[in-house]
């Protein structure tokens, strides 16, 4: 075990990753971290301060300067201004004269250098030097380097005494198989769902519970990186985010040291979460969404199943980038950040464009919960940037395709989910069986209700002739969450929410969206969800994503008439 | 001699003289020969009744001989046979009923002429039977009226025009069909008075079967002098008028075995009643088929083709071009120049029956594609649209044989100087047949570069450049792992596609070929098989067959998997399209 987490600490890279890892494994062992990681330059040298006494002895100032990987002649000397020596120098000559707090000052120092893997040979005389003719009663030196994190990571969060059993062996074949994700993700998601289950009902246990998770988060993402496939590593951190965020909620409002703890902890994963999916969006999705064919070609299918499958896949995770991107512009403090994200998020929609563009099998879905991820999709384009005309382009070409495949007995929108059976779909000549995988529908719903909000004739009459004409037998419906839904939503553990039946698309869109809405008004649970409640509602969509659960209609609620750009609305600003 | 003799002899008295006879025939044409005229020797001798003998064989309890093999030995001897008329009428009727529907059923009545031209009084014997009996002997009066004419032309002309009017509607059909198979002397106005009296039966009767006869009777003397055409012509519109399927079934068999000799206005006659024969009446259909790759062979083009676009297009939902196999095999062996024209002309019309069966004639093709080209003389017009029209067209129904439609597309940018056509067809040259199939289309295309003229050149190689951009952009990609479908996924695909290639092989091997006339032995292991023939007793030679792999090779179209939908929908709109 301690090999596996060597390999993943030197694989770390500095800043975000190595250095937002420190303080959790400083809170964890017991000292209080007064500074973290902040953002530009070192703070005169110093990543992380913390304070407290370790193994029982005196009370000490810890100062952490942070460098990834190996500690080599250019890493520690060199002109640039991330070199480790210079950090130092400026620790001694600034931040203890003048920025260390004045509680401090009569403590001893530990001045603490930290890296991922090893001091190389040939400069640590060099260091070892430089730590003699500095060292003096108040002020010490040590080396953090990947051993010892290593040690004190298993100390701390992954002891066996601390785990519930089996842990280490499914993180072990976690990593084994990261080359056929779903195997990887199976045993990932039986490991942390002991870590829940092992904190769910004791509060006590939910800080290290949540701290653990995070670390298993970080290995799994750092091996993945190497062998060079995200794909397990991003399931994983959608279902860490969501198991987290149910063992947080309850804190979330709390001001208590422990709760603060938790806080913290979830903070840790949602910023573990981001870099997955910066990493699995920026370097796998967005370089070739501009690329004819590009990702529908990369799927290298086994049948043309795969590659539907796949890009519908692709475009919804997308898509939640977008949102998250969205929800952080609004959360930012800064007014720099913001415009920065907001024309990133703008960004993310003007590549959704070309990825559907560019991959023409985005223009009919193959199974119905693939609505899911349009509507992630419709979502993300109202909310960044002026696209309502690329929205109904779109949905025109779905509704187009489903009936004409539909009629023609070609690849139609099913409610078949087994992959087995998908492969086989259509079985022509069928009348039977057609009628039996369209028995409901959550699909043309979303295309109505999309098509009623931009106002568009056209398509919302095209649905309603297709479910008079052909799809009788069909039952048109939305979800809605009810009085189940918070309890069970994050960790998916049963069935939850509502499904209002027979939703009337023969109606004229006013009316049919009067129906939908006042639905919304019976089904108060949306607003009561504790992801909502609290400000972090694109949790809600990640979970429908990930658990295949339909997105709650309420998200579309503030979308006007003039749909050209739409805000969301949070209730409160959320500190992170 | 002797010996055979005695053979027969004792094999009569046993009870199995044809068994006997069938053994001691075997091997050539001259033992047959023999073994018939002693069988017709000994009968005469009254050493055996081979009547009798002939008249207990039966089709499924022929004691282990081929029935017709052993019918033939009675056919050669029966010329010279000695027995009276009556029996040996029953025995004939007895051996053809026997052979069933086989086409060789009706051969015995040839050899039954010549035995009653061997007696003068036979024929007359012989028509008094039939006189007396006619319900028991109508199969009778053609050969015995064939067998009078020979003798008194006159005379039995007159009997033959006699029975065409009798009650009994065998006697009369018969009766007619023997006007048409008397062989008339040069100067005989006998042929007159058969059509005349032939136009009036198809005027006044209504008979199906009699029409039938009356169009194979008409057709006959049709051929046997011009003069008569127009009457002949006229007896069949009449015949075709008031008969249905069997008249219909007639005109089909003389248009199958002689529409290559057949007068222009009786051809055009019989293929104008084409479209009223039904999908199901294959043997009227096997007929047209034969018909039709008669005329293809004479070089009569453009009536073969129309006749085979009426049978088309008024059976458009049951038949299908390929049950005309010999028009097909015309079509691909014969004149080269046949296919191109037959593409582009059907490819203009743009019918769904036409331009289907393009494909299912192409289809026959085994082996490599064939390279084709329009047939710019036979289009109406080279206006740009039309050209386009066509090009869509070919890669509609054709879309499985890059080649033969990259090579379509070559020939119509020859066929232009006009700059925004031969843009829209580098476009689908590009896509989607280059999308689909960059391998073995686009070396068709690299090699035909030298030989073009440079403004077709130019759009090739501009095809082709692009078509680099394209997939030099996808390689770049590289490989993304997270995209790829999991382990269980392509088992599953795996699994599936096993399934239904062992399915696809077991329904292909059903009535192949290779079962008909082989027994299947699979081998587990190994890539030789060695077996020992036994050729004695305790004589065994061994034999060693080495195996050879077999596989078949076919370009599958890429983007069926990238966008199988854009693909399937793209091929419909360019089949359905129409030119207005």
């Amino acid at each position: 075990m301690k090999l596996i987490i060597k390999q993943y600490l030197s694989s770390l890279k500095e800043r975000n990753e190595l250095d937002a890892l420190m303080p959790d494994i400083l809170s964890q062992m017991g000292l209080n971290v007064f500074s973290k990681p902040g953002r530009g330059t070192r703070q005169d040298g110093v990543d992380v301060a913390a304070v407290g006494s370790l193994d029982g002895g005196l009370e000490k100032v810890y100062l952490f300067s942070i460098k990834a990987g190996d500690l080599t002649r250019s890493s520690w000397d060199s002109d640039s201004l991330q070199s480790l020596r210079p950090s130092l120098n400026e620790i001694r000559d600034s931040y203890i004269p003048n920025r260390l707090p004045k509680e401090h000052k009569n403590k001893q120092l530990v001045i603490c250098l930290c890296f991922g893997g090893d001091i190389q040979e040939q400069v640590r005389t060099s260091v070892e030097g430089y730590i003699e003719q500095n060292s003096s009663e108040n002020v010490v030196y040590e080396e953090w380097n990947g051993d010892k994190l290593a040690e004190l990571i298993q100390a701390h969060f992954l002891r066996e005494d601390l785990l519930p059993n089996d842990s280490r062996p499914l993180l072990r074949k976690a990593l084994a198989l990261l080359d056929e994700p779903e195997a990887s993700f199976g045993h990932y998601v039986k490991l942390i769902t002991g870590l829940y289950k092992y904190a769910v009902d004791d509060s006590s246990k939910k800080l290290t519970s949540i701290r653990q998770m995070s670390i298993c988060l970080w290995i799994l993402f750092a091996w993945a990186r190497d062998i060079g496939n995200l794909e397990s590593a991003y399931l994983s951190a959608e279902r860490t985010l969501l198991f987290s965020w149910d063992l947080t909620k309850e804190e979330f409002d709390k001001n208590t040291k422990v709760a603060k703890g938790v806080q913290g902890a979830f903070n840790s994963v949602l910023t573990a979460y981001f870099q997955v999916a910066n990493e699995y969006i920026n370097s796998k999705i967005l370089p070739h969404v501009g690329v004819n064919d590009g990702l529908s070609s990369a799927v290298r299918p086994s049948s043309s199943k795969d590659v539907n499958l796949k890009l519908f896949d692709v475009v919804g995770k997308l898509a939640i980038y977008g949102l998250w991107t969205a929800w952080r512009s609004v959360t930012a403090t800064q007014q720099e950040d913001r415009q920065a994200l907001v024309q990133q998020a703008r960004s993310v929609s003007n590549s959704i464009k070309l990825l559907i563009s560019n991959n023409p099998v985005l223009y009919l879905p193959l199974k119905d919960d693939q609505a899911i991820d349009i509507f992630l999709v419709l979502l993300q384009l109202i909310t960044s940037g002026d696209n309502a005309k690329d929205i109904k382009v779109w949905l025109t070409e779905i509704i187009d395709r489903a009936r004409f495949a539909y009629e023609g007995n070609g690849p139609f929108p099913c409610t078949i989910r087994d992959y087995a059976s998908l492969i086989k779909h259509p079985r022509r000549g069928d009348e039977d069986y057609r009628k039996e995988v369209t028995e409901g529908s959550l699909l043309y719903p979303v295309i109505a209700l999309w098509a009623a909000l931009l106002e568009d004739d056209e398509i919302y009459g095209k649905v309603a002739k297709f479910k008079k004409e052909c799809l009788q037998h069909c039952n048109f419906q939305l979800w809605y969450p009810d009085d189940y839904t918070e309890k069970h939503f994050y960790t998916n553990t049963d069935l939850h929410g509502s499904v209002l039946s027979n939703v009337p698309v023969e109606y004229p869109q006013e009316e049919f969206l009067k129906v939908i809405r006042d639905e919304c008004k019976h089904a108060q649970h949306f607003e009561e969800l504790s992801a909502q409640a609290k400000g972090f509602w694109p949790l809600i969509l990640v979970g429908c994503r990930h658990y295949r659960i339909p997105v709650p209609v309420q998200f579309t609620q503030d979308i006007n008439e003039d749909a050209s750009e739409q805000k969301i609305n949070l209730e409160q600003e959320v500190d992170v | 001699m002797t010996n055979k003799r005695k053979h027969l002899i004792d094999a009569f008295r046993g009870g199995n003289l044809i068994v006997t006879a069938y053994e001691l025939s075997h091997g050539s044409e001259e033992n047959r020969n023999t073994i018939s005229a002693l069988l017709s020797d000994l009968h005469n001798k009254g050493d055996l009744d081979l009547i009798e003998a002939y008249s207990r064989l039966k089709m499924n309890e022929s004691g282990g001989v081929d029935f017709f093999l052993a019918r033939q030995l009675f056919e050669n001897a029966l010329p010279t046979l000695s027995a009276p008329v009556e029996e040996v009428m029953a025995c004939v009727q007895h051996l053809a009923r026997e052979a069933g529907y086989d086409l060789a059923a009706n051969s015995v009545f040839e050899p039954f002429i010549g035995y009653l031209l061997a007696d003068k009084t036979r024929v007359s014997q012989a028509l008094a039977a039939i006189k007396d009996s006619p319900n028991k002997w109508s199969g009778f009066v053609c050969p015995v009226l064939l067998a009078g004419a020979q003798e008194d032309i006159e005379d039995y002309f007159g009997h033959a025009v006699d029975l065409t009017s009798h009650e009994i509607s065998d006697v009369c059909i018969n009766a007619v069909y023997a006007l048409g198979k008397i062989s008339y002397p040069d100067t005989s106005l006998l042929p007159e008075q058969a059509i005349e009296l032939v136009e009036k039966i198809a005027l006044e009767e209504h008979d199906d079967g009699v029409m039938g006869v009356v169009i194979k009777t008409a057709s006959s003397l049709a051929r046997l002098d011009d003069s008569l055409v127009e009457k002949a012509r006229n007896a069949m519109l009449n015949a075709l008028k008031n008969g249905s399927d069997q008249a219909l079934h007639a005109a089909s068999e003389e248009f199958g075995f002689h529409s290559n000799v057949l007068p222009d206005r009786i051809l055009d006659l019989i293929i104008s009643s084409f479209p009223r024969v039904k999908s199901e009446n294959r043997g009227s259909i096997k007929n047209i088929d034969f018909g039709i790759s008669r005329l293809l062979k004479k070089g009569d083009y453009d009536r073969s083709i129309e006749c085979l676009e009426t049978v088309l297009q008024s059976n458009a939902e049951e038949l299908n071009v390929k049950i005309f196999n010999s028009v097909i095999n015309e079509i691909l062996t014969g004149d080269p120049n046949n296919l191109s024209k037959l593409l582009t002309r059907w490819f203009y019309k743009g019918d769904r029956v036409f331009c289907t069966a393009v494909t299912d004639i192409i289809g026959h093709i085994h082996g490599n594609q064939i390279s084709l080209e329009i047939d710019v003389e036979g289009l109406p017009d080279t206006d740009p649209f039309t050209l386009i029209f066509i090009a869509r067209k070919a890669i509609g129904y054709l879309f499985f044989n890059p080649i033969t439609v990259v090579s379509i597309i070559i020939s119509l940018l020859r066929s232009t100087k006009e700059g925004k056509a031969m843009k829209d067809l580098e476009e689908l040259l590009l896509n989607p047949v280059l999308f689909n199939y960059p391998g073995a289309a686009r070396q068709f295309l690299a090699d035909r570069i030298p030989k073009e003229s440079k403004p077709v050149a130019t759009i090739i190689k501009s095809a082709l450049n692009r078509l680099d951009d394209y997939q030099d952009n996808l390689r770049h990609i590289g490989e993304i792992p997270e995209l790829h479908p999991t382990l269980l996924q392509r088992e599953a695909s795996s699994r599936k596609f096993s399934q239904e290639m062992s399915e696809s092989y077991k329904q292909a091997m059903k009535g192949s070929i290779v079962e008909l006339i082989a027994t299947k032995s699979v081998l587990l292991y190994g890539r030789t098989s060695v077996n020992y023939i036994q050729q004695g007793p305790s004589d065994a030679t061994r034999m060693e067959i080495p195996m050879k792999k077999h596989s078949v090779e076919m370009d599958f179209p890429m983007r069926h998997n990238l966008d199988p939908f854009g693909v399937d929908y793209m091929l419909r709109v360019f089949r359905a399209e129409t030119l207005v």
